[in-house]
């Protein structure tokens, strides 16, 4: 026993004793004697059970962002070397760009076909002779005029239908 | 108790190698004492074996953690008494714990005045504040020296004198008002 010991012993000298004579009553204490080793069943609680759930959600979210993270980064964007030292230049990958008359222009079609080719483009209109990008030859696409009926035909034709639907069944 | 320290050293020294009969010797060794200690920190009888047990459980499971040649008690100690805290903070609701020394000193006094006198000693001691308890139940109840119970508190010994003059102090005015 130090200095301090026994200075402290003198001052709370009746208090000491009552505590080590009230840690004495323990002394008859014994373990309930459960044999050892001792498989004990988990204790299964609500807070418990949340914090699993949420922690396997976020781990099952963490894992997703990391797939889409992976294939972003390998699949939509091309990395541009450059000089060492420099960052690389990382650029998104674009569809490449085609202006309207670099479109595939069918040629074995007829003239209606092409009045038809012509009006899905509207944007730019076929050039009038150009070589065919398909087979190199020079395709003159020019529409000519004889291929549209005019209005006048258009009349004649719906008055002889008119006529032939109209005209009384001759009588034999 | 030397004697017991070094063989409970030793025992855990063999449990740690693999040996797997000899952690059930250590168990048989200090259970008693366990009991005891984490009885003292003011938890009922219930309580108290099951703290033992999750104490024996968690040193067995921490087997690996052992360094050769430490002190085994104070190792367990040091593990009862964080289950000690634990089953406290579960419990901090019902006062139905502190109550249990109290009992005891009530009923197994030497004389009636005596164990009044103890009684009302508990009752001071449950209302100390955590750290000064556990300091006081170490070192005078369960008889621990200072560096002892710096180690099953997991502080500084300064840290344990401070505690403990604290405690009486706090002891001697309620035990005066009272």
């Amino acid at each position: 026993m130090n200095d301090e010991d026994r200075d402290m012993r003198r001052r709370h000298g009746e208090l000491i004793g009552a505590l080590e004579r009230l840690g004495g009553l323990l002394d008859g204490q014994r373990y309930p004697g459960r044999a050892w080793p001792v498989e004990r069943r988990r204790r299964i609680s609500l807070p418990g059970v949340i914090f699993r759930l949420t922690f396997g959600a976020a781990v099952a979210a963490g894992v997703l962002l990391a797939v889409a993270a992976a294939y972003w980064l390998a699949f939509t964007r091309t990395v541009q070397p450059t000089a060492p030292g420099k960052p690389p230049v990382v650029k998104r990958v674009q569809p490449p760009e085609k202006s309207a008359d670099q479109w595939p222009i069918p040629t074995d079609v007829d003239v209606s076909m092409a009045a038809q080719v012509r009006w899905a483009l509207p944007t730019a209109p076929l050039p009038s002779a150009e070589r065919d990008p398909n087979t190199a030859e020079r395709v003159d696409w020019s529409i000519p005029a004889a291929a549209f009926p005019t209005l006048k035909d258009l009349a004649e034709e719906l008055e002889r239908d008119v006529a032939e639907y109209t005209e009384p069944p001759s009588s034999t | 108790m030397e004697g017991r320290r070094a063989l409970a050293s030793r025992l855990m020294d063999r449990a740690a190698s693999g040996d797997e009969a000899a952690f059930g010797e250590l168990a048989s060794l200090v259970q008693d004492e366990l009991y005891r200690f984490v009885l003292a920190h003011g938890l009922c009888a219930d309580d108290a074996a099951d703290a033992t047990q999750e104490t024996l459980l968690r040193a067995c499971r921490r087997l690996k953690a052992w360094r050769l040649g430490a002190d085994a008690v104070g190792w367990v100690y040091g593990i009862a008494m964080n289950v000690v805290r634990e089953v406290r903070r579960r419990r901090w609701r019902s006062r139905t714990a502190e109550v249990e020394l109290e009992l005891l000193a009530g009923a197994d006094g030497p004389t009636r005045a005596d164990g009044d006198e103890l009684a009302v000693v508990a009752a001071a001691l449950a209302r100390l504040p955590a750290r000064q308890r556990e300091a006081v139940v170490c070192r005078f109840l369960r008889q621990m020296s200072v560096r002892e119970t710096a180690d099953v508190m997991g502080c500084a010994e300064g840290t344990v004198k401070a505690a403990v003059f604290a405690a009486l102090d706090n002891l001697r005015q309620m035990l005066g008002s009272a």
